[in-house]
């Protein structure tokens, strides 16, 4: 599992360079006091959207049949992908904990369950991001799993956009409201990973 | 004993199926899947490697069953060359390395690099800047650098120029050389089986024609002159295949049903599964 996650990031380095520039823009926009939900969301979005990008580009490359090849099982090569997203997730916790702090500082809004809030929201949005593409994307292959990819950044985007403009979109202090949103992150990454697991062991390569 | 033993595989797709199909490969033997593009070659060696879901059958690879949980460490010992190779094109050599080193147990990154200096393949060129040939070889250094005991080879010569399909069937025939060592790979280039393989099977329409060493096909076999008469009289079950023209007719035949006095050539591999393939 070990040489997968390298070769994601080894891909990610060579092929995926522009998302981590958009990521480290928008969040450095956010943390020097970008008032909007564009720059707060976006982000997370994108890095959820990142892993399945990397499945993508392993079907184009036609790794998918190769790493059939290899001393590896197709349930390892799932969980494989969930363990970078995972990575993932916890880079964007670091980056959302330090750009929500700053722009709270600057905005004179910082405390510490709105900041832990906000991660809370964005750790979601980064899971939702791969959570419903990969299922779908390791069942159908990247052709049709772009058109699910395509719908989940619309959706997501208009859906958290709408709730950024609303007054209600980061609960001041809701130590319950951010226990449920990780609850919630944990359950959709676990069914996520299990949905793609059943669905790639049953697909022909 | 077998090191690839498929017993009436049967496997059914839209417009193409595989019928009932039994091979054994040899230990110590290079085998080659001959065929028209189409043939069923590759699902053959996708079947082997348990890549798709088969209606029937059974086979063994190395002495396991492919379906079976086992299997997946049996494919430490197996080297797997596809035809259009499955690396991604940013990675060089010394990241396949560290990839690898961390997928094979038995990966040896010594005999890597040897294999790419053997090659002449730069090591910090990436793959998809490397010429066609030099592709291949970096998925041969890769099958050949974790202690494989069996490689197959997918269409691996498909495309190639003469002089780099000559090394790469050198390497197979040096890898041979271990008696536990086997081979199986699929092509369409006659000529590149007809060199390296000991045993060769005709596919055909997702049928095996013949499996045969290729010693024993050259030995057994013939192209014999008739003329259209002569041919008339001929029994049927002994043409096994056949190419008419103004001149008469050229027909494919066991040496030992040829008809007394018969002008006859012997029979290239080329010639035998191009005059089968139409019979057939």
């Amino acid at each position: 599992m070990k040489g997968l996650i390298i070769k994601d990031y080894y891909m990610v380095k060579k092929y995926l360079k522009f998302y981590i520039v958009m990521i480290i823009t928008f969040s450095i926009a956010y943390a020097c006091g970008a008032d909007s939900a564009f720059f707060t969301i976006y982000p997370s979005v994108l890095s959820g959207v990142l892993v399945t990008t990397l499945l993508s580009y392993d079907e184009s490359f036609r790794f998918l049949e190769y790493s059939a090849t290899l001393p590896i099982t197709k349930k390892t090569f799932v969980v494989a992908k969930y363990a970078f997203a995972l990575i993932m997730v916890g880079v964007m916790l670091v980056i959302n904990t330090i750009s929500a702090t700053m722009n709270f500082v600057i905005s004179g809004n910082f405390s510490v369950t709105a900041v832990l809030m906000q991660v809370c929201l964005l750790v979601l949005i980064t899971v939702l991001g791969f959570a419903l593409t990969l299922p779908l994307t390791f069942r159908f292959g990247q052709e049709k799993g772009r058109i699910v990819y395509i719908m989940v950044i619309g959706l997501l985007s208009g859906v958290f956009m709408g709730i950024g403009y609303s007054d209600n979109f980061i609960p001041q202090n809701s130590w319950t409201a951010c226990a449920m949103l990780l609850a919630a992150s944990v359950l959709i990454f676990i069914i996520s990973m299990i949905l793609s697991i059943k669905f790639y062991e049953k697909r022909e390569l | 004993m077998n090191a690839v033993t498929i017993r009436n595989l049967s496997k059914t797709y839209k417009d193409f199926r595989i019928n009932n199909l039994s091979l054994d490969l040899p230990k110590g033997t290079i085998m080659g899947l001959v065929g028209q593009n189409g043939a069923g070659k590759t699902t053959i060696l996708k079947s082997i490697l348990n890549m798709i879901t088969r209606d029937s059958g059974s086979i063994t690879v190395l002495g396991t069953d492919n379906t079976s949980s086992e299997f997946t460490s049996v494919k430490e010992d197996i080297g797997i060359v596809l035809g259009e190779m499955g690396i991604a094109g940013c990675l060089e050599g010394k990241q396949i390395d560290k990839i690898m080193k961390n997928i094979y147990k038995n990966w040896d990154s010594a005999l890597f690099m040897d294999y790419f200096t053997r090659f002449d393949i730069p090591f910090d060129k990436p793959f998809k800047d490397l010429s066609k040939g030099m592709k291949m070889k970096v998925g041969i250094a890769v099958a050949l650098s974790h202690g494989a005991k069996l490689l197959i080879l997918d269409e691996a010569t498909s495309g190639l120029d003469p002089i780099v399909r000559d090394e790469i069937l050198d390497i197979l025939m040096e890898f041979t050389r271990n008696e536990n060592h086997s081979v199986i790979l699929s092509s369409h280039i006659v000529s590149d089986l007809e060199k390296a393989c000991d045993y060769i099977a005709f596919v055909h329409k997702g049928d095996i024609l013949l499996t045969e060493e290729k010693d024993v096909l050259r030995e057994e076999y013939a192209i014999v002159f008739l003329s259209k008469e002569e041919f008339s009289l001929l029994d049927p079950c002994v043409i096994k295949g056949k190419k008419e023209s103004s001149y008469g007719v050229e027909v494919l035949m066991l040496k030992k049903d040829m008809p007394e006095d018969a002008r006859c050539t012997s029979v290239s591999i080329e010639d035998l599964f191009i005059l089968m393939a139409k019979e057939a």
